[in-house]
C-alpha cells in the first residue's frame, strides 16, 4: 500500500510523459500518412511509445509502477483518440459542419450538402480505410471480416454492449 | 497495487451501472441528456474524499469514465458509428458487396439526423431552405481547422 503512493507521482508523470510523446510523434509522423492508413498508424505509435514508457519506467520506478503507468497511457490514448482524434478525422458531424462553414456567409441547402457528402462518399472512405486497417478483406467484391482482434472489433464490441445496455 | 487498481474499476463499474438504470428511467419520461453522466461524479467524490485515494488511483477512475462517456454519444445522440453499422452488418451477413452496404444506410440517417444534432447544439441555423454556421459553430470549425492543418489533411469525415 505505502509502495503506491510512494511512487503516486512518478506513476502520474510517466503515463502523461507517455502520452505527451505519443501526440508529439503522431503530429511528426501522421503527416506523412494516408488518411486511410491512420488506424494503423495509431496503433504502432501507441505501441512505440509504450514501450519507451515502460522500458524507462521500469527502470527508473520498477515494473509494478511501470504497468500501472502504461495503463493510464493506454487510457489517456483511447480517450484521445475518440474524443479529439477521431472526432477531427472521421466524425461525419464534425464534416457537414466543416461543409457549413465553408460556405460563409452564402449557406448551404440540406440537398446542397448531400451533393457534396454523402452515404456513397462516407461508407467508401469507411471501407477503404477498413480494407487498408486489416479489418476487411475485399474478394471478388465482396466484403468481409478478418477474423482476429483489433483496435475496431474491440472498439465495435464494447459499442455494441453500450448499445444494447442504453436502449 | 492490486487494491488501487481494482478498486476504482470497481467504483467505475458501479457508477455505470447507477448511469444505465438513471438513463433508462429518465428515457421512459422521454429525457435523454448528456447531463445524466453527473452520476460519474459521484464515483469521483468517494474516490477523493471518502476512500482517500492516491492520484494515479483517481486519474484511473477519470479515464475509465471518459472514454465510457464518449461511447456513450452514440446511444444519446441515437446515431450509431456507421463503421460499427458496417462491422454488424458483416458479422451477420458474412460477405456483402458494395451495393448491399449502400443500400443498407439512407442519406437521411447518415446526414439529416446529424444536421438535426448540430442545430439543436446549436453549431449551426436553420434560416430558410438554407444552413448557416453560428458564431460557436465558427469557433468549432477553426479549432478543428487548425488541428487537420497540423497534419496537413484534408476535409475528414
Amino acid at each position: 500500500m505505502r509502495f503506491i503512493m510512494d511512487k503516486d507521482i512518478g506513476i502520474l508523470i510517466f503515463s502523461i510523459l507517455g502520452f505527451v510523446l505519443y501526440v508529439f510523434i503522431q503530429f511528426l509522423i501522421f503527416r506523412f500518412v494516408k488518411s486511410e492508413k491512420v488506424i494503423k498508424g495509431i496503433v504502432d505509435v501507441y505501441l512505440f511509445t509504450g514501450f519507451i514508457q515502460l522500458l524507462s519506467e521500469s527502470v527508473m520506478l520498477g515494473v509494478a509502477p511501470a504497468i500501472y503507468s502504461f495503463i493510464l497511457y493506454t487510457l489517456l490514448v483511447a480517450n484521445y483518440i475518440i474524443g479529439i482524434f477521431g472526432l477531427v478525422e472521421s466524425s461525419v458531424r464534425i464534416r457537414i459542419l466543416m461543409e457549413i462553414n465553408s460556405q460563409g456567409r452564402r449557406g448551404i441547402k440540406e440537398k446542397e450538402i448531400n451533393i457534396k457528402y454523402n452515404k456513397k462518399i462516407i461508407l467508401e472512405k469507411r471501407l477503404k480505410r477498413m480494407i487498408a486497417s486489416g479489418e476487411l478483406k475485399l474478394d471478388k467484391g465482396y466484403y468481409q471480416l478478418n477474423k482476429r482482434l483489433s483496435f475496431y472489433n474491440i472498439a465495435e464490441m464494447f459499442y455494441r454492449i453500450i448499445w444494447y445496455l442504453y436502449k | 497495487m492490486i487494491k488501487y487498481l481494482f478498486l476504482p474499476i470497481a467504483i467505475f463499474i458501479t457508477s455505470a451501472f447507477v448511469h444505465i438504470l438513471v438513463f433508462r428511467i429518465l428515457k421512459k419520461f422521454k429525457i435523454i441528456s448528456f447531463k445524466s453522466t453527473a452520476v460519474f461524479l459521484i464515483g469521483l467524490v468517494i474516490n477523493i474524499f471518502w476512500l482517500k485515494f492516491p492520484l494515479s488511483a483517481v486519474f484511473l477512475y477519470l479515464l475509465l469514465s471518459g472514454i465510457y462517456i464518449l461511447f456513450l454519444t452514440g446511444p444519446i445522440l441515437g446515431d450509431p458509428s456507421p463503421s460499427f453499422i458496417i462491422l454488424s452488418l458483416l458479422r451477420r451477413k458474412k460477405m456483402m458487396d458494395k451495393n448491399e452496404i449502400l443500400a443498407s444506410f439512407s442519406d437521411r440517417n447518415l446526414v439529416g439526423k446529424r444536421i438535426t444534432s448540430l442545430t439543436s447544439a446549436k453549431l449551426i441555423v436553420k434560416k430558410g431552405h438554407k444552413y448557416y454556421v453560428t458564431k460557436r459553430g465558427m469557433k468549432m470549425a477553426a479549432i478543428v481547422n487548425g488541428y487537420r492543418n497540423i497534419f496537413h489533411w484534408e476535409a475528414g469525415g
